[in-house]
């Protein structure tokens, strides 16, 4: 464990969003709304839709779904194993609420949570939901992150000013090699993190649509956390982020937010060795749509020297790496075209290396950086800003 | 009249029952089809789930949710081929066949009225050939017109036929219903643009209508033409050959107030007679301004200054070069303001800017595209009818006569200038429609067929850009007398068995009246 410290507790409220919490209305409370797409029926959803863009048939835009929803309404659509397939095939990842006046995604869970008191849950899905109710984590590791990287977190303390806790996720627990590098950065940027015995937040259960399992689990996640958060807590992966805040209350602050704040300081300009680089940014759909955060990742990766070079679809319209709603666990090739389709942009702007901030974006265009290619296509290589900021951050 | 009764029963029985007649004749059981379909395009194109079928069986039009008419079986196409399979066996086994694009049409030309076989020909979208040189595209008919345009960008070229649906409208679609375009008063609409279109007939035979990449032609009949605004009822449109056009580096929009709809008319006229080339004008009657008025005020908390007198809101675009396109904008302002016109420039840019973003850049704020919002309750729905340029006014008075008379609330109405460097418009004539009541639906409906009679008695036509689909079919032989038989028999020179997107433009019924 961590000794006590005398380092100040940094005050992550300054970062507080004023975040729509999420809306829970059954299938008939949310009629009206499913009504008006149908009056509206503009589709401009299909757009950014990905799967729909892949597959090309129309029941899988936010339109398409909002309108089996209609005739589930109507008496005119059953459930069944194939309705739960459609609900299922999507990554949740909310590019139809930003060219939309209605949080759509928000009655696509309502749907799977209906699909799964219907018994018509996945079992791959549930699989990784008892994984998470009975070791909380997603991956099964139940072993505390704050003693494996006990020493790192002890040696990052050494340039630190400031103290913070961090809620590391199930992903970047995964992944010690960039969570060593984080820890390592944020402790030159004169933080230092304190890991706590962390439990999954919950996120995959709750979108998966498992309500019940929910319940447990955000409670041991609650009982976790202790009185940690009670100030804010500083996280490294988009969707807990996003989650902690909207369903939790929690005041999550995404690493890179504050590391955006860090590299201003004139002392630290002088310790970044500037990279000779020239790459893109992929806004992770939790990040950017669900929190807004999209500048401080720009002002960070222009603060190494990097010439960065936007994407046709960025920001707020950002195209989904395909990695989630549960999609990367049930169908991991439709997931990986969805990817090869979000490096293939950064190509259409002439660039070959890609940046991202998420871990799950990460696996996920990393694994699809190295599938078969075209004759003649080059390798978008996919870069993680932490590994970036390593880089240039004198050691 | 007595036909116009029979077909207008015959729609109200297709729209209230959404359930096949059982005279129609299909040769053999929907589940046998479905096993033929599978058998020619292999499973993964074909769809047959309930909730697969059901988000085809509408569009845009106003109905209420429970006229939802989902088709039999949806199919979705990836090349030529499979499209004459399909034919192939919506014919031997008499099966209607209706194909759709983005199912955003305002009139239910693509809803399957009467079943069968939906053809989702968005999944033919690729793109087939980009000749930089010859400044034309060759594209599979389901390609969006923002695909077409997302591809032609990069060599510094557009196509010019840009509805405000154009994210999910196709090409298929923009020359099924010949829809209109925002940039018509420069380049016109698709028509200008098409040079050369591949069909599949209604007996499953492929056929290229047109002149290649040339742009006009005086030889032989123009069977191109015919496919344009035809509803897919002579053919599926498969692919298509267009002149596209280069890319303008500069653009300025405008919106200006006149006394009246006639003055602003008047006034696009007098620029066109000084010379200058405008790209998009839209005029706005007195309600429609004081919708954009009541908008503005509710967003920014206070009115904006428009005078009384201004009756008509014109909106303006030139595109270009810089420096030229500056001189026109500034010798356009110049004679708004003239004695002559007595227009004033609207100065709210923040209403300019909410108009074109609806009408081309559709930019809107991330989760507050503006839409949904305004049609929680009711919908916008219109009649789209066509008058000549002296009529403007007189169509007014009777649309606003007619909505009070069907007890609809008026929206208003715009008339959007679409006959390339001349006078010449389509009209939106818009209402609210409460689309959870029958009885309105049904009022809209009414409200479309008296619109629709009353543009043909003012010397001009009951459809500019949404075409005719079942909604015209009881004023199709007012407006066209003798010549609907011979469209009749060129219907079944193409589609002998009248299978192709049955009931739009005439009941499937008449067609036999014509055979006899």
């Amino acid at each position: 464990m961590i000794s006590e410290s005398k380092l100040e507790r940094l005050d992550l409220s300054k970062y507080k969003k004023n975040i729509e919490k999420h809306e829970k209305k059954s299938l008939s409370e949310y009629r009206r709304d499913i009504e008006t797409c149908f009056g509206t029926s503009c589709n401009f959803c299909e757009k950014d839709c990905q799967v729909y863009q892949l597959k090309k048939v129309k029941t899988y835009t936010s339109r398409g779904k909002n309108r089996t929803m209609l005739g589930l309404l109507e008496g005119k659509v059953g459930y069944s194993e194939e309705l739960a397939d459609l609900f299922y095939t999507c990554t949740l990842c909310a590019s139809c609420d930003a060219r939309c006046a209605f949080r759509n995604t928000h009655r696509f869970l309502e749907m799977r949570r209906e699909l799964v008191r219907k018994g018509l849950g996945k079992k791959e899905h549930k699989a990784v939901v008892d994984t998470i109710v009975t070791k909380g984590d997603m991956l099964g590791d139940t072993r505390s992150p704050a003693k494996i990287f006990e020493e790192d977190i002890n040696k990052a303390r050494v340039h630190a000013r400031y103290k913070v806790p961090m809620f590391v996720g199930c992903m970047y627990k995964s992944m010690p090699e960039e969570l060593r590098k984080i820890i390592s950065v944020l402790g030159r940027l004169g933080v230092a993190l304190e890991f706590i015995d962390e439990k999954c937040c919950g996120y995959p259960v709750y979108a998966l649509g498992y309500e019940k399992e929910f319940e447990s689990v955000k409670k041991n996640f609650i009982a976790s956390l202790g009185k940690n958060a009670d100030k804010g807590i500083l996280t490294v992966c988009p969707t807990c982020t996003a989650f902690l805040n909207e369903e939790h209350g929690i005041n999550a602050v995404h690493a890179v937010e504050l590391a955006a704040d860090l590299v201003d300081d004139d002392e630290t300009k002088k310790k970044i060795k500037k990279l000779d680089l020239k790459a893109t940014y992929h806004d992770p759909c939790h990040l950017a749509r669900g929190l807004g955060v999209t500048e401080p990742p720009r002002k960070l990766i222009r603060s190494l020297g990097i010439e960065l070079v936007e994407m046709h679809a960025n920001r707020l319209f950002s195209k989904c790496c395909g990695g989630g709603g549960g999609m990367l666990i049930r169908d991991r090739e439709l997931s990986e075209e969805i990817a090869k389709r979000r490096l293939e942009q950064a190509r259409e702007v002439s660039v070959d290396k890609l940046i991202v901030s998420c871990p799950t974006c990460d696996q996920n265009l990393t694994n699809a950086s190295f599938a078969k290619k075209e004759k003649g296509q080059k390798r978008v290589k996919v870069l993680n800003i932490w590994n970036l900021l390593d880089d240039a951050l004198e050691k | 009249m007595e036909i116009t009764k029979i077909y207008t029963k015959e729609l109200r029985f297709r729209i209230n029952l959404p359930v096949r007649e059982v005279s129609w004749g299909m040769l053999m059981s929907i589940s046998e089809i479905i096993k033929m379909l599978e058998a020619g395009l292999g499973k993964d194109k074909v769809h047959s789930l309930d909730f697969e079928r059901f988000v085809y069986g509408t569009d845009w039009s106003p109905r209420t949710p429970d006229e939802i008419v989902p088709p039999d079986v949806v199919v979705t196409p990836k090349t030529t081929e499979d499209v004459v399979k399909v034919v192939k066996i919506a014919y031997e086994t008499n099966t209607p066949v209706t194909c759709g694009g983005g199912l955003t049409g305002m009139a239910g030309g693509a809803v399957p009225i009467h079943k069968g076989i939906f053809l989702d020909m968005t999944s033919m979208n690729r793109i087939i050939e980009i000749d930089v040189e010859n400044q034309t595209v060759r594209v599979q008919a389901g390609a969006t017109l923002q695909e077409v345009n997302d591809a032609l960008e990069k060599h510094g070229l557009w196509l010019t036929n840009l509805p405000e649906s154009k994210w999910s409208c196709t090409v298929g679609s923009s020359i099924a219903l010949e829809n209109d375009s925002t940039f018509g008063m420069r380049w016109g609409r698709i028509n200008q643009a098409l040079t050369s279109v591949q069909i599949v007939t209604g007996t499953g035979e492929v056929l290229e209508l047109g002149h290649r990449k040339s742009h006009h032609t005086s030889s032989g009949y123009k069977l191109k033409d015919l496919i344009i605004s035809s509803e897919g009822t002579l053919g599926v449109i498969t692919e298509a050959t267009l002149k596209v056009e280069p890319l303008p580096e500069y653009r300025t929009v405008d919106m200006i107030l006149f006394p009246s709809l006639k003055t602003a008319v008047n006034y696009v006229n007098r620029l066109l007679k000084a010379g200058l080339q405008i790209e998009a004008a839209h005029c706005n009657c007195k309600r429609r301004l004081n919708f954009y008025a009541s908008t503005y005020k509710e967003k920014y908390g206070k009115a904006p200054q428009i005078p009384d007198w201004a009756n008509a809101l014109l909106g303006i675009s030139f595109s270009g070069n810089r420096d030229f396109v500056e001189f026109e904008r500034s010798y356009a302002m110049k004679i708004a303001e003239s004695e002559e016109f007595k227009g004033q420039i609207l100065k709210e840019r923040e209403i300019v800017d909410s108009w074109w973003t609806s009408k081309y850049t559709l930019l809107f704020e991330a989760f507050k595209q503006k839409w949904p919002n305004t049609q929680k309750e009711k919908k916008f729905a219109a009649a789209d009818v066509g008058v000549p340029m002296g009529r403007l006014e007189d169509i007014y008075k009777k649309f606003v006569e007619i909505s009070e008379k069907h007890g609809l609330e008026i929206l208003g109405m715009n008339a959007y200038f679409e006959n390339p460097n001349s006078i010449g418009f389509s009209l939106s004539c818009a209402v609210y429609v409460d689309y959870r009541s029958k009885k309105e639906v049904e009022a809209f409906r009414k409200f479309h067929e008296d619109m629709s009679k009353a543009a043909v008695d003012l010397e001009g036509t009951m459809s500019t850009y949404m075409s005719d689909t079942y909604l015209k079919v009881p004023y199709f032989e007012y407006e066209h007398g003798k010549s609907a038989e011979y469209m009749k028999k060129i219907k079944l020179l193409f589609d002998p068995k009248g299978i192709m997107n049955p009931g739009k433009k005439f009941a499937r019924s008449s067609l036999k009246e014509v055979v006899q």
